[in-house]
């Protein structure tokens, strides 16, 4: 096999911006020759495998003879077309004849024909010095770790001008193209990445039907390497490379820059290792340092107040907090990745947390203004609920069990809701049944609200609820008199703090409660009847058939 | 003998639509111009060539110009007299009748309404066959019959008499002078005889223009109406892509149209009129035969400058007349005069492809 | 600042209203039906139009002094425009309570009822029709080509005066005071409203300006003036038939315009009232009588929710106009807001305030780029006019059409600037 491909070539950066307008589904194709073109009727005479590059004189990429250089080419047997961009929007209707033909058309800036064809021909024709080329380049852009996984995997591929994954140590797609990552899952390759010592790895894949017919389907090469963290460690992820019509003189180059980007993205995750964990134990002196002082006259001293701010974390406010701990595991997953992927699902649904470490599992708790505004407990526990499902679905054996406290003010509210956390969360990992029912539990379950939820939802207090409220809705469909009502009776019949909380004057308060007294059908100054008010009015607005 | 009344003109301007090939202007003005003068004047009579005397001039009528202009300042009652009168001030005797130049949406409209101002028959023909974008491709130029003279008059009463050695130099002052004029101007042009028109222009253009308007109005608006005029339905699809640019003062541009299969994309090359169909890259048909968007939901004939992405299409191709298919009539009205470097492709014919 | 916004879907028969936040979130709805159809007190008073059926030009200067006083034609809208009215009120006191309609600080209301009268020609009233294009354009005079029927019931004293502008903005012909001042004279006492349209006023609206002012020194206030320039769009005629139109429903939009600001007032709300247009989105009620015609689609419009890209020439009654079809089928999904009944509502109240340009523009010395530049400031200063935030408005693609045949330095440029309309909360 010889010939280096037309993606290849375009990959190793010899060009800046150039386009690739359509068949990008032929760029895998092997090149023979990159020659000059001199008309567009002259495509017909060009040797099958050539690739032709136009200048502007000779072709216009946005004119009618684009698509028929395109024809022409396809029958010939081309393996690209260059030409110079128009500085126009190049037609729909031409890249999509490029793409249907699988005939790479490619646009360049203002360059030279003949130039570009004298730049690429060497590496063509001789394609151990495309495979310098190629290393050197890999040496180059990562002589400096990558930043992410996204970037490792983006910047392979376009250096090596192919599909490129990174996957974890269980052949989990971490970053990059599945196209690259498919393949994996073949026995000899998984048996490869679970070998106990890792080492790189080439294997050729079985040919396709191929993508453009009556074209012969080059078989593809995968190859893998072993990010270590160590040197005689385990493999912590591993890079694939899938490769279509690889020249036996790039395999070896590719290896070896496939290796130069594996020891590059293991200085960055030592890196970032290193700061996680750092970060975590911060964190985890910092809570005790808090919970220690509240004891303490004047509460937490300013020094701690202010590394607490600096961590973000708010002292005053309405804190509710969340337990979570490990109830089974099977899984090699180390804890602090754990708490990494409970973190991100939590903030995918709209929770960021920061875990804390404590003895027996993590914590973390929410803070908001006032109880009013702290997030529904239903809600909390269904997201909590989604995240560690998630998570336990990610690793098969792993199960994962949380505890909430309730909401209560100011830092000495943070210690008891972590407490009442813990707690449920005890509850919780005692729970017996299938793995996934009741893994977050609530310290209000048990409390007396249940028995009032139990009562709002009973028939009669509905039907009773419908037949005292009705009028009051008939009368004012705005809904004032029954927000007022309700307010008042909460506030054990003040009308003043009524009054202040809906920012209205008292005799309108006093108003209204007149006016519902009239509207009612049974008596508010009989304790009995005023207790049914209550409830049936809290019942107004409660989604019964949404239960 | 025969007249045009009102009940012809959406006959007459449905048929110029599809003439117009994706160009030729907007026919609302002179269609209210048309109504207007056969409602004041009275039905216009349309003769053949052959039955009037043979050595009586004639008055070409052409309304020149750019359409968006066209529409915001049209002709007035003066220039059609004031026109004759440059004219026939170079001619042995009156005109006896006008002859329309160009069959397209203003064009196939004009020259009515300057017969119906003057009290003059309208030749029942034209000199283009189809809808052109400049004065010499015409069938005259292809009997080597010179435009100039060349009379152009506006609406505000300037007026130049245009000679030059060749039509190329006349189109060309024609357009240094239009800017002046308001972008609009009543011409006329070929200082010829009823015999030449009888000789060269073949017959009854304006009643076949006509026949092609009420066959498609009797269907809709679908292609299938216009089968005994030879039109095929070429792709229907959706336009996916429109692009314009301008080039030396045309517009041109490039339609991309993809079928309900995807793998089947239609590539329409225009400048006003549409010029080029290509799918896969090769050319399925090129002027000077008629290339014609149908909106496929509401039968509207399209002009290019009207089509919007997201439309349903058919793509119809339709013959013109044999005289542009010769030699020099390909030389004249091809691609290549357009700057299209292929071959010219007839329009397939409907009953080949009928089966 | 409250934002506190209402939007009501408003038929004859039914009145739909939503409240919403500041965030768009839907606080109340609420829908009442009219209990019975206005009684209609039809159109007495109604001024004769027969002396001028034959007018093409500008007719005899023939007041009539029974029907000197405007308000009088008006009086068949006057009868639809209560039922309206009605709706509306009952319809705000229903949706909040007194204090927080207080807060509220915007009213739209998507209505083409006013517009509806096109349907029922013998209740229009005729309109005095000034074209500026002389000595261009005389070979087809106003109303050409329309159904007799709407044209005898619109045609009041027509003129075609010298005047206009070509299409790089110079005169085509100098303004003729003169017979524009004779038309005014013709027009008083006989006519609802004044259409003006000129050629070229897209591009130069000077003439039509002047006529304007002549005409209102004339006529006065109380008789609406539609002028081209305002609708927009290309075609002499097609403006021309769009200022007909809406100049014989100027007087039912003003009537309701002040009606509902008066129910407004009634209704304790101390709002701006912004009326929605066809295309979906809003004008300022005081601004929709330049363009009435702009209401027709109105509900649809706002069901629609967010302005798209607009089809060819569209009818309306029968005749020809500027106004642009929305091709609803190229509507995105995700533009299309929910609820059914109250996507109407809902729509207008969040919806845009947007101004389109549409001319030709000219080359000076900036070249093309500074036409681009004029054309984009010109429509994002429309929008702005229209109520969108000056923070916020969003110029959109401009559409580049090259004058076809002839090579000029000119180019016909189309935009479209499009923005949230300003809270004004914070003034009150």
């Amino acid at each position: 096999m010889s010939g280096v491909t037309l993606g290849r070539l375009l990959a190793m950066g010899l060009l800046t911006g150039y386009e690739v307008l359509g068949g990008a589904g032929g760029l895998d194709r092997r090149v023979r020759m990159v020659v000059p073109g001199t008309t567009v009727a002259g495509v017909e005479e060009l040797a099958p495998g050539s690739v032709v590059v136009f200048g502007p004189e000779q072709l216009v990429l946005d004119d009618l003879s684009a698509d028929l250089a395109l024809r022409l080419g396809r029958s010939a047997g081309l393996a690209g077309i260059l030409a110079e961009l128009p500085g126009r929007p190049v037609p729909l209707v031409t890249r999509r004849l490029a793409d249907k033909l699988g005939l790479p058309l490619v646009g360049l800036p203002a360059v030279s024909a003949a130039a570009v064809a004298a730049t690429f021909d060497p590496y063509v024709r001789a394609p151990e010095i495309a495979g310098l080329r190629l290393l050197g380049t890999t040496a180059q852009r990562f002589q400096t770790a990558p930043a992410s996984p996204a970037q490792l995997t983006s910047t392979l591929s376009a250096t090596l001008g192919g599909p490129v994954a990174l996957v974890d140590a269980e052949g989990r797609l971490v970053s990059g193209d599945a196209d690259a990552h498919d393949p994996l899952g073949r026995a000899d390759i998984r048996a490869h990445l679970d070998r106990s010592r890792p080492v790189a790895g080439t294997f050729e894949l079985e040919p396709g039907p191929p993508a453009v017919p009556a074209r012969l389907a080059d078989p593809d090469t995968v190859l893998v390497a072993p990010v270590q963290l160590d040197r005689d460690g385990p493999a912590a992820f591993w890079l694939a490379a899938r490769l279509s019509g690889l020249p036996g003189a790039l395999l070896g180059p590719v290896r070896q820059s496939l290796g130069v980007a594996a020891l590059s993205f293991a200085v960055y995750v030592a890196g970032h290792t290193a700061i996680l964990e750092r970060e975590s134990r911060r964190r985890s002196l910092l809570l005790g340092e808090i919970l220690d002082q509240i004891g303490e006259a004047g509460g937490p001293a300013p020094r701690t107040v202010e590394r607490a701010a600096a961590l973000g974390w708010r002292l005053a406010g309405w804190h509710t907090a969340v337990h979570l701990a490990v109830k089974e595991s099977s899984a090699t997953i180390r804890a602090g990745e754990l708490a990494g992927e409970v973190e991100d699902r939590l903030t995918s649904s709209g929770l960021p947390a920061r875990l804390v470490e404590r003895v027996d599992g993590w914590a973390f708790w929410t803070t908001s203004e006032s109880e009013a505004a702290a997030l529904e407990p239903g809600e909390l526990r269904r997201i909590l609920g989604d995240a560690l499902h998630a998570v336990e679905t990610d690793h098969r054996g792993l199960v994962l069990c949380a505890g909430v406290g309730g909401g209560y003010p100011g830092t000495a509210g943070i210690a008891r809701s972590l407490d009442e956390a813990r707690q449920a969360c005890l509850l919780a990992r005692t729970e017996s049944g299938a793995p996934g029912t009741n893994r977050v539990e609530h310290v209000d379950a048990v409390s007396m609200k249940r028995l009032l939820v139990g009562w709002y939802g009973s028939g009669t207090l509905r039907s009773v609820a419908d037949e005292i409220v009705t009028p009051l809705i008939t009368a004012d469909p705005g809904g004032e008199l029954v927000r007022t009502l309700r307010l008042y009776l909460d506030l054990e019949s003040s009308a003043t703090l009524t009054a202040a909380r809906l920012g209205v004057h008292r005799n309108t308060v006093m108003q209204r409660i007149d006016r519902a007294r009239r509207l009612l059908s049974v008596d508010l100054d009989d304790p009995d009847d005023r207790i049914v008010v209550h409830l049936a009015i809290r019942a107004v607005g409660i989604d019964w058939d949404g239960r | 003998m025969r007249y045009l009344g009102v009940e012809d003109i959406d006959d007459l301007v449905a048929g110029a639509t599809v003439l117009g090939g994706g160009g030729g202007g907007d026919w609302y003005a002179p269609r209210q111009m048309l109504l207007h003068a056969v409602q004041t004047h009275g039905p216009v009579q349309l003769v053949a060539a052959a039955d009037l005397a043979p050595d009586a001039p004639v008055l070409p009528i052409i309304s020149a110009g750019t359409p968006s202009a066209l529409v915001e300042m049209f002709h007035g009652e003066r220039e059609s007299v004031l026109l004759r009168a440059l004219v026939e001030q170079r001619l042995p005797r009156p005109c006896a009748a006008v002859l329309p130049v160009q069959p397209g949406p203003v064009n196939a409209l004009i020259p009515l309404v300057v017969a119906a101002q003057l009290g003059l028959p309208c030749i029942d023909a034209d000199i283009m066959l189809r809808c052109f974008p400049a004065i010499e491709m015409t069938v005259f130029t292809l009997a080597g019959i010179p435009a100039a003279p060349l009379f152009a008059v506006d609406a505000r009463g300037s007026s130049v008499v245009l000679d030059a050695p060749d039509d190329s130099t006349v189109s060309a002052l024609l357009r240094s002078c239009m800017p002046h004029m308001g972008l609009v101007a009543m011409v006329s042009t070929y200082r010829v005889t009823a015999g030449d028109c009888a000789r060269l222009t073949g017959g009854s253009g304006l009643t076949r223009c006509m026949r092609i308007g009420r066959a498609l109005r009797g269907c809709q608006g679908s292609p299938d109406g216009l089968a005994e005029f030879g039109a095929v339905t070429l792709f229907t699809g959706v336009v996916a892509e429109l692009l314009h640019r301008t080039t030396g003062g045309f517009p041109r541009g490039v339609l991309t149209i993809e079928a309900s299969d995807p793998a089947r994309v239609m590539r329409i090359d225009f400048q006003n009129e549409n010029l080029v169909a290509t799918e896969d890259g090769v050319v399925v048909v090129t002027v000077p035969d008629l290339i014609n968007l149908h909106d496929a939901d509401t039968g509207t004939v399209l002009q290019t400058v009207d089509v919007l992405v997201g439309q349903r299409v058919h793509v119809v191709a339709m013959p013109v007349g044999g005289s542009w298919h010769t030699s020099e009539g390909l030389a004249l009205a091809g691609p290549r005069a357009f700057g299209l470097q292929v071959d010219a492709v007839a329009a397939p014919s409907a009953n080949a492809v009928g089966g | 600042m409250s934002g506190l916004r209402v939007g009501v879907a408003l038929t004859g028969h039914r009145a739909v209203a939503v409240l919403i936040d500041h965030d768009d979130a839907v606080l109340a709805h609420h829908a009442v039906e009219a209990s019975s159809l206005p009684a209609g007190d039809r159109s007495p008073g109604r001024p004769s139009r027969a002396m001028y059926q034959n007018g093409d030009k500008v007719g005899p200067d023939v007041p009539d002094p029974v029907h000197r006083e405007n308000t009088a034609h008006r009086a068949g809208p006057r009868a639809a425009t209560g039922g309206l009215i009605d709706l509306l009120g009952r319809v705000l006191t229903c949706l909040a309570d007194a204090p927080t309609r207080a807060r509220v600080e915007r009213i739209v209301v998507a209505t083409e009822d006013p517009v509806g009268l096109l349907e029922r020609p013998v209740e229009l009233a005729p309109v005095g029709i000034l074209r500026i294009a002389a000595p261009a354009t005389t070979s087809v005079p106003p109303l050409t080509g329309w159904p007799p029927r709407l044209a005898a019931a619109v045609r009041g004293p027509v003129a075609v005066v010298g005047g206009g502008h070509q299409y790089d903005g110079r005169e085509l012909a100098p303004l003729d005071l003169a017979a524009v001042a004779a038309f005014g004279r013709a027009c008083r006492g006989t006519v609802c409203a004044v259409a003006v349209a000129g050629a070229g006023a897209p591009t130069n609206p000077v003439h039509e300006e002047r006529a304007r002012s002549v005409l209102l020194e004339l006529l006065g206030p109380d008789v609406p003036i539609v002028t081209s320039h305002d609708v927009g769009g290309a075609g002499l005629l097609e403006r021309e038939n769009t200022v007909v139109l809406g100049a014989a429903v100027a007087p039912a939009v003003e009537e309701f315009a002040s009606a509902a600001t008066s129910a407004l007032v009634e209704a304790g709300v101390d709002a701006d009232l912004y009326l929605v247009t066809g295309d979906g989105t809003v004008l300022p009620a005081g601004l929709a009588i330049r363009h009435p015609l702009a209401l027709l689609g109105a509900p649809h419009g706002a069901a629609r929710g967010a302005p798209v890209e607009a089809g060819l020439f569209s009818e309306v009654a029968g005749v020809r106009t500027s106004i642009r079809p929305l091709r609803v089928a190229e509507t995105p999904e995700a533009v299309r807001p929910p609820r059914g009944e109250l996507a109407a509502a809902i729509g207008a109240a969040t919806g845009q305030a947007s101004g389109t340009v549409d001319a030709v523009f000219f080359y000076g010395e900036g070249g093309r780029d500074e036409c681009v530049a004029t054309a984009r400031r010109s429509a994002r200063e429309l929008a702005i006019r229209r109520g969108a935030d000056p923070r916020t408005v969003r110029v959109g693609e401009v559409r580049e059409g090259a004058m076809t045949y002839i090579p000029v330095r000119c180019v016909r440029l189309r935009v479209t600037a499009t923005g949230p309309v300003m809270a004004t909360g914070g003034l009150r």
